[in-house]
């Protein structure tokens, strides 16, 4: 049994707490930064702010999963194991909440899951129109209607067989 | 869902998609377009393509092949799979289809193929190019000035990566007057520059025809012929400027040179008579298990087909592509796994293709203002 100095707190945005061993939590560099500046400090409590609890939850999930396959598999087969839980953990998440889970997964600073969401979302985008792109990120066209049919005059065909849903 | 979503997350995405649902991402709006044009963003995505790459999945094979459609002349087809065709050509003519010249390609290096012209054949180089097809953008390279003087013979050339000094570069050599010439450009510097041609005179007789490049280790390898008469595998390395050779597995001639995962294979096919207009032809395929080892070279598989069909090209997995005659005018191209004998119809149908396919990985390089390359569809709106 773990002691109590083996674990963390975090805290959502919306004040949710999630109790997480640190092993888990050290594979989120901001939690870890913090907490070596209060290094010393009984209170092991870190405050996410702008993150809410279904992100939180998620991004736990994740690394525990992450780090029990390690330990299990430190043999070898570790990263097989571990790509087959990505795609089922990825097939419960929605294409609007994986952009919320990336900007949460960027604010936290943890590398190994940035880049599956990273590649999930492009392989969601991939055969996307330029409007759709558009409303994913969250940009304004700011093109003259006529730079931008010279844009897409220049390479035609990249605009064909793509699709808004 | 429309909230803002920050540039360097942004980028992160974009990197990870294939180069061409990038090109399209520089319509959404203006940040992302300068984004995608920067050459830092441009070596990012290309990075990120050969570091994740499987064996299975990439590179594919650019053909070219004589349109049905007379106007296009030729037609660049890129397979990626067994069932994925895609025509290149994309409606727009490629800019080397003037019907007075001919074009020589070799092998693609990160996406980008060297094109020679020629006026006629047997003569030099007329002008060369450095062309991307994915985004129809090319570099033509000032005149080359190799001082060669009468009738010239063995013109071959090859392209390919120096990763020292992240510089393309071209090398090309013709023999005039009993000695070969060498001459090398730099994608960088812009220029070519003259380089010792004694190795060649003291270690080739001759080429094959334009032979066809395969660049990997940071060298470009062809197929030649030495002194004595035998096959050599002639290797150009483009950091040191500098060649070397390679032998065969002894008693092998006539043979193709392809790369298997990171080291070079050959396959050497003989064709056998039986009966009136039937054939069959054998296929050993042989691997350089150790690259750079001549005593490493291993038989890995041998098959036969009947007919005459040839290899256009090896993955770096060991599939095969390959093309079938059926009659006179018909031709299907077909894919074969050697490792289980299994074969593919692609149900795809050729009149004329070159002989081998370039291997080709789709990149962006020269989508940047700053590599001076020319759009052949339509000037940029910048």
């Amino acid at each position: 049994m773990a002691s109590t100095d083996d674990k963390v707190i975090l805290k959502s945005s919306e004040g949710e707490c999630f109790e997480v061993d640190m092993a888990v939590a050290s594979h989120l560099q901001i939690v870890k930064s913090v907490l070596e500046d209060c290094e010393g400090s009984s209170d092991k409590v870190v405050s996410l702010f702008i993150v809410e609890a279904k992100y939180v939850a998620m991004i736990i999930e994740y690394y525990k999963n992450y780090v029990e396959l390690k330990e299990k598999h430190e043999e070898g087969g570790f990263e097989e194991k571990l790509k087959e839980f990505e795609k089922q953990f990825l097939e419960q998440i929605d294409k609007k909440e994986l952009k919320g889970l990336v900007m949460a997964v960027n604010y936290l600073n943890a590398p190994a899951l940035f880049d599956v969401v990273c590649t999930a979302i492009a392989k969601h985008i991939e055969n996307k129109s330029v409007e759709y792109v558009r409303e994913y990120f969250g940009i304004v066209n700011d093109f003259t209607a006529e730079e931008e049919a010279q844009i897409r005059e220049e390479h035609r065909w990249a605009y064909d067989g793509v699709n808004d849903d | 869902m429309s909230d803002y979503l920050p540039e360097q997350i942004a980028e992160q995405i974009l990197v990870r998609l294939p180069p061409r649902a990038v090109v399209r991402c520089r319509a959404t709006c203006k940040r992302l377009y300068s984004l995608i044009n920067s050459p830092g963003f441009i070596s990012k995505t290309l990075s990120y393509t050969l570091s994740t790459r499987k064996y299975s999945s990439s590179p594919g094979f650019l053909l070219s092949q004589c349109s049905i459609r007379g106007d296009l002349g030729y037609n660049y087809s890129v397979y990626f799979d067994p069932y994925t065709v895609d025509d290149y050509t994309h409606g727009i003519p490629s800019p080397f289809n003037d019907k007075s010249y001919y074009y020589l390609r070799q092998d693609s290096v990160h996406g980008l193929v060297c094109v020679v012209q020629l006026r006629c054949w047997g003569y030099f180089a007329d002008d060369i190019y450095i062309w991307n097809p994915l985004i129809k953008r090319y570099i033509k390279t000032p005149k080359c000035s190799l001082n060669l003087k009468g009738s010239v013979r063995n013109m071959f050339f090859g392209f390919g990566f120096d990763s020292v000094r992240n510089d393309y570069k071209v090398m090309i050599s013709a023999c005039s007057e009993q000695k070969f010439k060498v001459q090398v450009y730099s994608l960088k510097q812009g220029i070519w520059r003259d380089i010792d041609g004694q190795w060649l005179d003291s270690n080739l007789v001759s080429f094959i025809y334009h032979p066809i490049q395969r660049f990997l280790n940071g060298v470009i390898h062809w197929l030649g012929t030495g002194q004595n008469d035998e096959n050599l595998i002639i290797g150009f390395d483009v950091f040191h400027e500098s060649f070397k050779a390679m032998k065969f597995p002894s008693g092998v001639n006539d043979s193709q040179l392809f790369q298997m995962r990171e080291t070079l294979a050959c396959i050497n096919h003989r064709n056998f008579s039986n009966g009136h207009r039937k054939y069959t032809t054998k296929f050993d395929i042989w691997v350089m298990k150790d690259y750079g080892v001549e005593s490493s070279w291993t038989k890995m598989h041998s098959f036969e087909f009947k007919g005459l069909p040839s290899v256009l090209g090896m993955k770096e997995d060991g599939d095969l592509l390959m093309v079938e005659y059926h009659h006179a005018n018909m031709r299907e191209l077909l894919w074969y796994k050697p490792e289980n004998r299994v074969i593919k119809h692609t149900g795809v149908q050729v009149i004329y293709c070159s002989e081998q396919a370039l291997t080709y990985t789709e990149s962006l390089i020269l989508l940047d203002k700053e590599s001076g390359a020319i759009s052949y569809k339509r000037h940029l709106w910048e």
